[in-house]
């Protein structure tokens, strides 16, 4: 193609650069947003791998077993029979420094030395793998250079009591140095440590673990003659299957042997639901992106329509002026999506802290401190964005193409055809929502037709957006009869459909979305809040503070639970042990309950009768479980499903006597008599206790006594129900911070776009404005103008976006939430939600049309008069 | 719908020049647009040496538009982002020409519009009559055929039209081509060889002088 | 005499704690401080022997007891090598080690826990103390060599292995005598032989041990001095000459190739259990000679290494002598051994007694050059052998690394040809 064609194109473009960086920044934000996401959501996965990595080094099978752990004389044996499958015992588990989480793993050096060992005789491969690993093994320090070194740190890590080593930067965020005592708590107990060493390898990972012997570990944990698992080693060949096979047959009745990592990495899926929205809200950003790059684009044409007559009478063929207008948009997309990838590299890192905050409240812990790029995601995130740009552009360049070789068509004309290109949105629209609508009547699980129909929607009240904005322009010329200036300014919005209709519909877009999640959020806020409030009959609950759900360590002391429960002035408790069991269907949360008839009014069975109820619990009492509603959306079970779990004596099958309501945990668990559990998993902890008080007593002199009575011994957490109630919605509004950041994100970009749109079209009457500013307008008056059409086109978006919002939010919460949870939310609407979208409406199209106004009122009349 | 132009019988040599006048809606514009192969006739015929461009189709009329016609318009229609010789280097590259030979005739023409001293500057610092001589050296630089001129002075002043017009005749007849200039200026449609009056859809010898009072 | 040699096995032992602190760092997630030290390093800065016993003055030796362990000692070994012959005449060389290193004196736990805990709550403290306390707690560890040259295929592999002595992984007792890692073992048996069973993928032994002397005490009365600094000594005696007899089984370790895949699988069956029944297993018979050491010391501030030979001559004479060297590499007065001769009497040997030319060297894959043939004489003996290793590599794939090989001994004593078969230890050649 013509390099002059290029020149003039490109000098175009930049002879404008309001214009073409209000898309860049838009389309940046799009593709920022995307990548945020992408960014925060692998690093928290990676954080994770990587932890198990650091973990496992590099094991290729692990021995595991359910909640109480593995008896370590099984170590013991598989080391003595077995020491070429290189056994490695862990014992894993939380603790809390200060208010930080940790990782904390015991390990016993000497086996995994003995692992590395048999590592080292199996050639030069196994070598490769070592010194990937990082061992030393070539490298001998100069003499005289290194410390007293191994023996003596060996000599600590074996012999000093509260021995432990941790990453080197987290070490200097705790102000520790090498040789320094610090407090830890497992599961509440308080205990001292001392650092004998740090990493100072700085290798991913290692951050928020904390390594100590073994010995250490069982006894922090409270896990004496315990392991969580055993790594083991084995060649990837026939003759490694075989040895693992025939081990796997001698294993006791309950322990499994699999590829290591399999079963944690099962934690993962957890927080994919929680991925899946934050990915939903990110297109979202790029999809008024698409809005702001078409409005671009199309202005870039609009505006050089009489330069593409003449170069089509010159011989400039269509598909000349076609790839001229893609080529244009792919540099913009291009531009804009590496801007956004940046911005996105930045921003990424503030969604981090969000993300893994979520993570470590509802999941797992994870220190998430390393950034990763997942270089496909961040590939497909540019790819996006340059797609979005040249969908964007498909249309203003067939326009281009259409232009015919003569002078240009006047306004008007174009004008004739926006409007009946806004006639023909409205059908689309309809064709789009009947879309949604079918895909939502047609699918039952996919959370991603779920998504396709939420876009489909939200597309719907784009399309539909500038047909309103015409008619109720017009209808309000009519209206304004009496005000001149109100007639021009409405008239003018209505005129000027092709600049003012795709700017409104993208803001339109973004008030949708933000009504729709908006609305979620608080039906989904009032649902748990009910639910809370019916659940929690106790007045107060003890249990043992610490991170990660369900682990092990965190159990109330025997002599601290006996203690709690003798305090005078408690009618009655409930002892409750939660635990994560495997399953064939991955890891299963498990609250195992002491059965009490109180218990019955608290905990609501889905869809049970009277006395379908009763038999429920009579089933229950006998060994049958209850399944929160979203595990049994995510395993399509329901009443009389039989649930197949992972016991201390081999797998079992557990009949599912009814559903009942969960909000609590997004993945939902299993409700089970704590005597059930104990009988087939062997485990007496109590992870809480829930206290009814003794009409008249007072509950602060029970909290105090019960300090009492655990002080000294481990940390307890004392909560009355309204306690629990506050820390929950607490812990729920913190994982909704980071949706609320997104869709601000999506109404900055639609308020950009509105700003972009409004310079295009001003330049376009600048005339206009010069006539009027010559007649008389004040450069108040000219600004004014054109806010109050500003203001005027923000408040249509938000009646465009408010029944379209409220079918989003109804969407979000019977189908996204359905699918992705499986609960069940009923649909709260508050009319502080519809008020804070006016808001946002009137304030971000205010916001955008300060600069046109501004510019406006500057202009001097000859300036606009000169403008053709 | 209805006929603008009706039964045009319009045949022109190389070298020669023809004027066509009329009053506004009478179907010039159309016209132009017909010889150009921008729109194509209902029926008869329109050939350019041999070639039956009415029943061309895109993109082949484009393609014949780029190495055959030349355009002159009353607004200059110039690309207000390009320099005077882009402007007209433009047309040759749309042509496929480019390199040091287009640069050199660019150069050739623009001096002989006498402005090629004004090469590298950008159009709008230029005079009218400045702009239409540049588009006229853009009309010409890649030797058409023929050359449409639609009211090439109607934007201009009487003096500057007054040079003009020779300038344009004078380089369509030095490289043979034809040249239909669609015009109110009587100067300018007395300059040409020929000189129609479109009426009804018809062309007529003009009616005498009292027909434009 | 032979304390100096016991010095040395001190000194081994000590690296192998360090090669396990290594081992940490590879396999856990440590650092570059715990990369290797070198052992000499740790033992002359002396990590602390307070609240050990010292060798300090010559002392009665009881035996069965004396062959059990010594945990007041800081650190002690087992040290059996010997030679093998199939029926067909195949050769094999052996080493099998164990060693045990205090970390810290007995009762030193308990001093610390009670220190931590009035750090701590003083109730956590005491439930810590009481019944919740790990198995896993450990004061010492236990550390293992296994090496066999196999003369006929001209291959040689070595395989350590490590374990703390709690929970059964490792430990020792006196009665019946019984020391062990994992697996490998050397224990008493009913009839009073030993049984020795140790092995890798590639190599494994099942071997009843007869001992054919009385233990010989080396250096003093079985005090075995090693530097001018009191304390610097050991408890030090041989057996030169122990009967063996029993099996080798060869094996294939995984992934170096496919057919061997099955054998591999059995093989590993077999070394828990008696071993026996293997297709590739060799009966085997031969002489083996043990070395037993116990101490608290360290080594002098100069000592960089030493050559140890033990030679086991074809009319029944031992010899055993180790050479302590200084950083230069000039030989230590310390220097000592023992002649045994063909009654059994032991004769202790200082260092101007011995004279040693080394006729060649071999240099390691990794640089490391090494003595690889030497000229033995001892003249007030009669006594001039040359000692040739059958393999010149017959180094540990340790950290750090050390050689020891099997080798053949030929020459005079008292002007009458003899031969013989030998092993020698160099250490403080590589990795420094």
């Amino acid at each position: 193609m013509s390099r002059t064609l290029w020149a003039a194109s490109a000098r175009h473009l930049l002879r404008r650069p309001a214009q073409l960086i209000l898309a860049l920044i838009g389309l940046a934000l799009g593709v920022a947003t995307i990548t945020a996401v992408d960014i925060a959501t692998a690093s928290a996965n990676r954080a994770f791998e990587l932890s198990l990595d650091a973990v496992s080094g590099p094991a290729t099978n692990e021995i595991t077993a359910g909640p109480a752990g593995l008896d370590e004389q099984l170590y013991i044996s598989i080391a003595l029979r077995e020491p070429e499958l290189a056994p490695v015992p862990l014992l894993e588990g939380y603790v809390t420094i200060g208010d930080e989480a940790f990782q904390l793993v015991g390990v016993d050096p000497l086996a995994a030395a003995n692992a590395s060992a048999e590592r080292a005789a199996d050639g030069p491969q196994a070598i490769g793998t070592l010194q990937a690993a990082g061992a030393p093994r070539a490298q001998q320090p100069a003499p005289g250079t290194e410390a007293l070194g191994g023996l003596d740190e060996l000599r600590r890590w074996l012999t000093e009591p509260g021995a432990a080593i941790m990453a080197a930067s987290s070490a200097r965020r705790l102000g520790l140095t090498v040789g320094s005592r610090f407090e830890i708590a497992a599961g509440g107990r308080p205990f001292t440590a001392v650092l004998i060493a740090e990493d100072a390898s700085g290798l991913p990972g290692r951050e928020g673990l904390i390594l100590t012997d073994i010995a250490q570990a069982q006894e922090w944990l409270g896990a004496r003659g315990r392991l969580s698992s055993i790594e083991l080693r084995a060649p990837r060949d026939a003759a490694g299957l075989a040895a693992l096979t025939e081990l796997r047959a001698q294993l006791p009745h309950g322990v499994e042997l699999q590829p290591v990592g399999r079963r944690s990495r099962t934690n993962l899926d957890m927080t994919r639901a929680f991925a899946t929205n934050l990915h939903a809200m990110s297109l979202l950003a790029l999809l008024v992106g698409l809005f702001l790059i078409y409005g671009a684009v199309s202005f870039a044409v609009l505006q050089r329509r009489r330069t593409f007559a003449v170069l089509r009478a010159l011989g400039a063929t269509r598909l000349e002026i076609v790839r001229l207008v893609m080529l244009e948009s792919l540099l913009l997309g291009v531009a804009g999506a590496l801007l956004g990838l940046g911005a996105g590299v930045a921003l990424g890192r503030v969604l981090i802290a969000l993300v893994s905050r979520t993570i470590n409240d509802l999941y797992f812990v994870v220190a998430v401190n390393t950034v990763a790029l997942p270089h496909g995601a961040l590939a497909t995130a540019v790819g996006a964005g340059v797609v979005t740009a040249l969908l964007a552009a498909v249309l203003p360049a067939w326009e281009a193409a259409r232009i015919e070789p003569q002078l240009g068509l006047k306004r008007s004309t174009l004008e004739v055809r926006a409007a009946a290109i806004a006639r023909a949105l409205v059908l689309a629209s309809v064709v789009f929502a009947l879309g949604s609508g079918a895909i939502v009547l047609m699918t039952s699980r996919s959370l991603l037709a779920g998504f396709v129909a939420l876009f489909l929607l939200l597309l719907a009240v784009a399309g539909v957006t500038p047909a309103l904005l015409g008619a109720v322009a017009q209808a309000g010329a009519r209206v304004c009869r009496r005000s001149p200036v109100g007639r021009l300014a409405l008239g003018g919005v209505a005129s000027s459909l092709s600049r003012t209709g795709v700017a409104v519909a993208s803001l339109g877009l973004a008030i949708a979305a933000m009504i729709g999640v908006s609305v979620m959020v608080g039906s989904f806020r009032d649902s748990l809040h009910e639910w809370l409030i019916r659940t929690m009959r106790a007045d107060l609950y003890v249990t043992v503070p610490g991170p990660g759900f369900g682990r092990p360590e965190r159990r109330i002391e025997p002599r601290v639970l006996a203690a709690l429960t003798s305090v005078p002035g408690i009618a009655h408790f409930t002892a409750t042990r939660n635990a994560i069991v495997d399953s064939p269907r991955g890891p299963i949360s498990i609250a195992a309950v002491s059965f009490t008839p109180q218990m019955q009014t608290g905990i609501e069975l889905v869809g049970e009768r009277d006395r379908a109820a009763r038999e429920a619990w009579e089933a229950f009492a006998h060994g049958a479980v209850f399944m929160a509603e979203p595990l049994a959306w995510r395993l399509d079970m329901h009443r009389g499903s039989s649930l197949t779990l992972e016991t201390a004596s081999g797998a079992r099958r557990f009949e599912v006597a009814g559903l009942y309501r969960e909000y609590g945990n997004g993945r939902g668990g299993v409700l089970m008599d704590r005597d059930v559990y104990r009988h087939w998993w062997g485990d007496e902890g109590v992870s809480s206790v829930s206290l009814s008080l003794a009409q008249g007593v007072e509950p602060a002199d029970v909290v105090a006594a019960l300090r009492r009575a655990a002080a000294g011994h481990q940390a307890i957490f004392i909560g009355s129900n309204a306690d629990i109630l506050a820390l929950s919605m607490s812990i729920f509004d913190r994982t909704f911070v980071i949706t609320r950041v997104l869709y601000w994100l999506a109404a900055g970009v639609a308020a950009i776009g509105l700003t972009s749109s409004l310079l295009a079209w001003e330049l376009e009457r600048a005339r206009e404005l010069g006539v009027l500013r010559s007649l008389g307008l004040t450069p108040g008056g000219a600004a004014a103008l054109i806010e109050a059409q500003t203001i005027f086109m923000g408040l249509v978006a938000f009646v465009a976006a408010v029944p379209a919002g409220l079918l989003a939010a109804e969407l979000l919460v019977t189908v996204i939430n359905r699918r992705a949870f499986g609960w069940l939310i009923d649909f709260h609407l508050q009319g502080a939600q519809l008020a804070n979208a006016l808001w946002l409406a009137v304030a971000a199209a205010a916001a955008a049309g300060v600069y046109p106004a501004w510019r406006s009122a500057r202009a001097s009349i000859a300036a606009h008069l000169r403008e053709e | 719908m209805h006929a603008v132009l009706d039964e045009v019988d319009l045949e022109l040599q190389s070298g020669a020049s023809a004027a066509i006048v009329g009053r506004s809606g009478s179907g010039k514009s159309t016209l132009l647009n017909l010889l150009s192969g921008i729109d194509r006739p209902d029926g008869g015929t329109i050939e350019l040496d041999g070639r039956e461009i009415g029943q061309l189709r895109e993109p082949a009329r484009t393609v014949l538009r780029r190495e055959s016609i030349g355009f002159v318009y009353q607004f200059f229609n110039l690309i207000p982002t390009l320099s005077v010789e882009e402007n007209v280097l433009l047309a040759l590259e749309l042509k496929g020409m480019r390199g040091a030979q287009a640069r050199h005739r660019t150069r050739g023409l623009l001096d002989r519009v006498g402005l090629g001293s004004r090469a590298a500057s950008t159009v709008d610092m230029l005079s009218g009559g400045e702009q239409q001589r540049v588009a006229i050296a853009r009309a010409l630089v890649h030797e058409p055929r023929l050359v449409l001129a639609d009211e090439p002075t109607g934007n201009l002043d009487e003096a500057t039209a007054r040079e003009i017009v020779p300038l344009l005749t004078e380089l369509v007849r030095e490289r043979e081509a034809m040249l239909i200039v669609v015009t109110h200026d009587r100067a300018l449609a007395a300059a040409a060889d020929r000189v129609w009056e479109l009426r009804d859809g018809r062309l007529h010898e003009p009616q005498g002088s009292s027909e434009g009072a | 005499m032979l304390s100096a040699a016991n010095r040395m096995r001190a000194r081994r032992g000590a690296r192998r704690c360090a090669a396990a602190g290594a081992f940490i760092s590879g396999a856990i997630l440590l650092t570059a401080a715990w990369a290797a030290p070198s052992p000499l390093e740790v033992l002359r800065s002396g990590a602390s022997d307070r609240g050990f016993e010292r060798a300090e003055s010559v002392r009665a030796f009881a035996f069965p007891q004396d062959h059990g362990p010594h945990p007041s000692f800081r650190h002690e070994w087992w040290y059996f090598t010997g030679h093998l012959q199939a029926r067909d005449g195949e050769r094999f060389g052996f080493e099998v080690t164990f060693f045990r290193v205090a970390l810290a004196p007995a009762g030193a736990e308990t001093r610390e826990s009670a220190e931590a805990s009035t750090a701590g709550e003083s109730t956590v403290g005491e439930s810590v103390a009481g019944e919740s306390v790990s198995q896993w707690r450990a004061r010492q560890i236990y550390v293992a060599h296994f090496a066999v040259t196999d003369i006929g295929r001209r291959k040689f592999d070595s395989t350590q292995r490590v374990a703390r002595d709690a929970l059964g992984l490792s430990g020792a007792q006196s009665s019946p005598f019984r020391v062990w890692l994992g697996g490998w073992s050397v224990a008493a048996q009913d009839d009073g032989n030993w049984r020795l069973r140790a092995g890798d993928c590639a190599y494994r032994l099942d071997l009843r041990l007869h001992p054919l002397l009385p233990p010989v005490l080396n250096g003093d009365r079985g005090l075995s001095v090693k530097s001018d600094e009191p304390g610097n000594a050991s408890y030090y005696y041989s057996i030169p000459r122990i009967a063996v007899e029993g099996e080798i089984v060869r094996g294939v370790c995984p992934g170096r190739s496919a057919e061997a895949v099955g054998e591999q699988a059995s093989g590993e069956q077999a070394i828990g259990e008696q071993g026996g029944g293997a297709a590739r297993s060799l009966d085997v018979h031969g002489n083996a000679w043990l070395d037993r050491e116990w101490g608290s010391g360290s080594l002098g501030a100069h000592q960089a290494g030493w050559d140890w030979f033990a030679l086991q001559l074809a009319d029944g004479s031992a010899l055993m002598f180790y050479a302590l060297r200084d950083e230069h590499g000039a030989p230590d007065r310390h220097s000592a051994g023992t002649w045994v001769d063909r009654s059994g009497r032991a004769h202790a040997l200082v260092s101007r007694d011995v004279h040693i030319e080394v006729v060649d060297h071999w240099t390691s894959p990794d640089g490391a050059r090494y003595p690889s043939r030497w000229r033995l004489s001892v003249p007030s003996l009669g006594l001039d052998v040359s000692a040739v290793p059958v393999l010149a590599d017959q180094e540990l794939e340790t950290t750090p690394r050390y050689w020891e090989g099997d080798v053949d001994v030929g020459g005079t004593l008292n002007g009458k040809p003899i031969s013989g078969e030998g092993y020698v230890e160099l250490v403080g050649y590589a990795g420094r």
